[in-house]
């Protein structure tokens, strides 16, 4: 998108920066790190450049955009909507039942949440200090904008309007967000007393300001409280207000008979205002000027309105009572064309009337609320189905802006030390790219304890990444190693299912052992299980430990024969087979006979084959001794047991 | 959500809570931890009414804590020890004069650390009146008692893998899981560093062992979770064959409660958000010919027990549990702590 106007422009504070220029480089997803740097592709001129800028400190300026939803009250906003959030993703798309209903309670929790929002951070605001202060005051005009617009959106896309009439739903919004004159009008209310005209400087205003929001009750209520309320001008008045026809889908008339009905009480009231029965009050004449859709008194009371959209309200109750949907536009234009509306909320509410969803979404992403307001109304939107935007190319583009939304907001999140599980969860439910955001993200999550480390890669298997998990299990494994616990840098190996990597450190564990002759983490290796067979050399490292066992409680016999298959197998690393040769001699060298001819033959070969290790040299003759003392004990005995 | 559950969002992950128990009367305070933040705070809560007559939890006093809070345990009626991911322990006090506040009586620093001098995380601990047994992702096990700043005994290399869960069987007895599985007991009495059994969480799935909780009259029954959201269910007494395996929860065990109480009510939650309310339909009064063998031990033969899921599952894990007579508080990753009233036990 073009908006080349809204680049922001931050000074460095530094002077090096200032004299030779700067570069900057990403460290991690939202943070960048600032410093000096001029490029210089000649040594020479690099001294001379170093005379220039000297005396100089070289420092690197870490700049992050300031993300107000990582404060402490719109934590709250930010976790509890992602329970709403997530709910909406569980419902399942089906055409034969309505989700309108259902999303309509969603919207309602959204607001309501937004609401509890600006409660909390009203509660704070009174506690907190005053720097702080205006810091919360600014977080509460972001959202009670949000929630404003969020209302409005509810009523015209999200709510089914019966009859399609607006104008109720319409003045309950704007009575809902305006409700300074309805207040004011119930404290005048409260008193009771006889002429509160001349009690209550607010008076009229009050007066006014229900007669725009179309409060005819609260309007008839105050006048009788006029010191001249039994005088004919205030009877008329009272008379025409309550005779006032008020159009109710469910009450019964057509909107043809409706208009007819309300066109003749306008009349009557036209008719009595021409023949000035008001005259005597200039206040109440105005105001009966209104109610008769005046549109000059309309206007006149402007400046009793907070905004076009109040005057739009009032416009429609007293001129167009029966205003459906799709003339809402027109109004709206007229209003907001003639009062000028600029306002970034003005052109918001203004493009929602006008049904074009694709501008509204634009604007509101920069309410300044980090996207949350974007992400979350966009994803409602999208799923009642009343979103389609239209690239200039006539292209469907809503599926890649919906995504577009939540992957920013995701990502966003992603970033804050405790709130990325709630991040991730936005970025799960993006199937285009999420996925690979996720991926990339989860591996830059500062690592912690294993607890943590065990959550991250509980994310990644739920969303079959692999890849990070091994990664993670990996990092993980490689900090054990430096932080010399080989046992536990095996078990995340296995935890991966990592075979090159157990590899690796069974490595590690018989290169300790052929140096230092002691078995490293037995209370592991023991009880590998099945869970040796991730690779060869753990394996043959879990059968090594297991004849250490066996021949550790004196099972000789047990013990060869692991010992044999060990020869035989095929997996001994050439570093190891010293080792394991020369754990064979105490075997060949036992009282009783326990290598047969045949297993001291396979010995004999493998020594010929593999014990050409210098470290061996000193003792081959011994082992040679050895085998071929076995060897004429075993002939001896096989010879004597083959007679019987 | 269910009528009887409440929530409240407190900006900060919760990683454990705990109720304060009081004598002769229902709880009405409880402390929660929290984990993930730079700076990381113990809370002490209570309840406050409001204008529309409904009870919230609000803060009486916090503490600040370096590194994650891993485990609060209460060892008397207002003094409970924390543990850190930094791999210290700490022995606090509410005191409620003259103003609410936690005071420190010992700390116990860095008992937990890597021989290259990096922290290691405590990961948990437990209590038997006054003493105290914590495990970290050292490998090590530490027994302190609460009078006294110097270990009572360090098993330096008890486990060549971290451990993540321990447990007082008896009072000079410990049981330790880890995260390969291996469940060790170590008898306490004997000088030399090796535990007098070693079994498995589970013999075909190498998963870590979670947590483990003892039935709060019969010790010798324990039960653990382990991280594919099994349990585990041994008679310590006869072998340590365990006598019970259930594929309980879709995601890890984050922590097993039994009623103090009620013991054949079990609480269970999970990473996955699953919080769970396991009760032996047949209430053991009607059991006397049988006391040998306890509802848990054929937990998976027979459908007598009934399980109840006590919430919608929530969208983030459960990390901790807390239940008071009919009560029960739950702390979870979404930022927020619920109370849930009224639970048949």
């Amino acid at each position: 998108m073009d908006e080349t106007d809204n680049a922001q422009i931050i000074g460095i504070p530094d002077d090096l920066c200032r004299k030779a220029g700067i570069a900057a480089t990403w460290i991690g997803s939202n943070k960048i790190g600032v410093h000096a740097y001029k490029h210089v592709s000649v040594r020479k001129h690099c001294e001379d450049l170093c005379k220039d800028l000297a005396p100089f400190e070289a420092k690197v300026h870490s700049l992050r955009p300031e993300v107000i939803l990582f404060s402490a009250p719109l934590r709250k906003l930010v976790n509890e909507s992602n329970g709403v959030f997530l709910s909406i993703q569980k419902m399942k798309p089906s055409a034969s039942s309505d989700t309108r209903p259902e999303l309509l309670k969603h919207s309602k929790q959204y607001r309501s949440i937004l609401r509890a929002c600006i409660e909390n951070i009203q509660d704070v605001l009174e506690k907190s200090t005053p720097d702080y202060r205006s810091t919360l005051e600014q977080y509460l005009t972001i959202f009670y904008n949000v929630e404003c617009v969020w209302h409005l959106t509810e009523i015209l896309y999200i709510d089914a309007i019966p009859g399609e009439v607006v104008l109720p739903q319409l003045l309950e919004w704007v009575r809902f967000h305006f409700p300074k004159r309805e207040l004011m009008a119930a404290k005048v209310l409260t008193k009771k007393n006889i002429a509160s005209e001349l009690g209550n400087i607010n008076y009229w205003e009050a007066i006014i300001g229900c007669a725009l929001h179309g409060k005819l009750e609260v309007v008839r209520a105050l006048l009788s409280l006029h010191s001249k309320a039994d005088h004919p001008a205030f009877l008329a008045a009272e008379n025409a207000l309550r005779t006032m026809p008020i159009y109710n889908v469910y009450g019964g008339y057509s909107i043809n008979e409706f208009m007819i009905r309300w066109k003749h009480w306008q009349l009557d009231l036209l008719s009595r205002l021409e023949s000035k029965t008001f005259i005597s009050e200039p206040n109440l004449e105005d105001i009966m000027k209104l109610v008769a859709g005046d549109d000059t008194a309309l206007w006149d009371f402007s400046e009793y309105t907070d905004a076009w959209y109040e005057l739009l309200a009032a416009k429609l109750f007293y001129s167009v009572p029966c205003c459906k949907q799709s003339e809402l536009s027109r109004h709206a234009n007229n209003i907001a064309a003639k009062w000028q509306a600029s306002k970034h909320q003005d052109n918001v509410i203004l493009s929602l009337m006008d049904s074009e969803l694709h501008h509204v979404i634009k604007e509101i992403q920069y309410m300044n609320d980090n996207g949350w307001f974007a992400a979350h109304l966009t994803d409602l939107l999208y799923h009642c189905g009343k979103l389609k935007v239209i690239h200039k190319h006539q292209i469907n583009v809503t599926d890649q802006l919906h995504e577009a939304l939540l992957l920013d907001y995701g990502t966003t999140l992603m970033s804050h030390h405790s709130l990325w599980q709630v991040g991730a969860s936005y970025l799960e439910h993006c199937s285009e790219q999420g996925l690979a955001r996720l991926e990339t993200l989860l591996q830059t999550l500062s690592s912690g304890s294993e607890a943590k480390i065990n959550k991250i890669i509980d994310i990644a298997r739920e969303n079959n990444l692999h890849n990070v998990v091994n990664s993670i299990c990996k990092i993980q494994g490689m900090k054990c190693i430096r932080q010399d616990r080989l046992g536990n840098a095996l078990t995340w190996a296995l935890k991966a299912q990592d075979g090159a990597f157990a590899t690796y450190i069974a490595d590690q564990f018989l290169k300790h052992y052929a140096e230092k002759g002691e078995v490293m983490c037995l209370d592991l290796l023991e009880n590998l299980g099945n869970c040796m067979l991730v690779s060869d050399r753990l394996t043959f490292l879990g059968k090594y430990c297991e004849f250490h066992q066996t021949y550790g409680i004196g099972e000789f016999k047990g013990a060869a024969s692991l010992l044999v298959s060990l020869l035989v197998s095929n997996l001994t690393p050439d570093y190891f087979w010293s080792t394991l040769l020369w754990d064979a001699v105490p075997l060949l060298e036992a009282e009783d006979v326990i290598l047969s001819s045949e297993d001291t033959f396979e010995l004999m070969r493998s020594v010929e084959e593999h014990g050409d290790d210098p470290k061996f040299q000193d003792k081959i003759e011994i082992f040679r001794l050895a085998a071929a003392r076995n060897l004429a004990r075993a002939l001896n005995l096989e010879g004597c047991q083959g007679k019987h | 959500m269910g009528e009887n559950i409440q929530g409240s969002f407190v900006s900060e992950k919760i990683s454990k809570i705990r109720w304060k128990h009081e004598d002769f009367t229902e709880a009405k305070t409880f402390l929660t931890g929290s984990w993930d933040n730079p700076v990381n705070k113990i809370t002490y809560w209570t309840f406050e009414t409001n204008e529309d007559n409904e009870t919230y939890p609000a803060v009486i006093s916090s503490h600040a804590f370096l590194g994650d809070v891993t485990e609060l345990k209460f060892i008397s009626k207002d003094f409970f020890v924390a543990s850190s991911s930094l791999g210290s322990v700490r022995l606090l006090q509410i005191q409620e004069n003259p103003y609410a506040q936690f005071k420190e009586h010992m700390s116990w620093d860095f008992i937990h650390n890597f021989k290259t001098g990096d922290y290691a995380s405590c990961t948990a601990l437990s209590t038997f009146e006054q003493d105290i047994v914590s495990v970290g992702e050292d490998g090590r096990i530490n027994l302190l008692t609460a009078r006294q700043k110097k270990p009572v005994r360090t098993i330096e290399n008890a486990d060549s893998c971290s451990l993540y869960c321990v447990d007082f069987l008896r009072h000079s007895e410990i049981l330790t899981g880890n995260l390969r599985g291996h469940m060790k007991v170590w008898d306490l009495r004997n000088d030399q560093d090796i535990p007098a059994t070693t079994f498995m969480l589970s013999e075909q799935l190498k998963t870590e062992a979670v947590s483990i909780a003892h039935h709060p009259t019969q010790r010798h029954i324990v039960v653990a979770g382990g991280g594919d959201g099994s349990l585990t269910v041994w008679d310590l007494r006869h072998n340590t064959y365990p006598i019970s395996q259930l594929n309980a929860h879709a995601r890890s065990v984050s922590e097993i409660l039994f009623h103090p109480d009620r013991p054949e009510n079990l609480f269970t939650c999970s990473v996955s958000g699953e919080l769970w309310h396991w009760n032996n339909a047949q209430k053991t009064k009607m059991k006397l010919d049988s006391i040998d063998s306890h509802w848990l031990n054929t937990i998976g033969a027979n459908g007598k027990v009934s399980v109840v899921s006590l919430c919608t599952a929530m969208h983030k894990p459960i990390n901790s549990i807390d239940i008071d007579r009919s009560t029960l508080l739950f702390g979870c990753d979404n930022e927020a702590i619920y109370v849930v009233k009224d639970i048949i036990v």
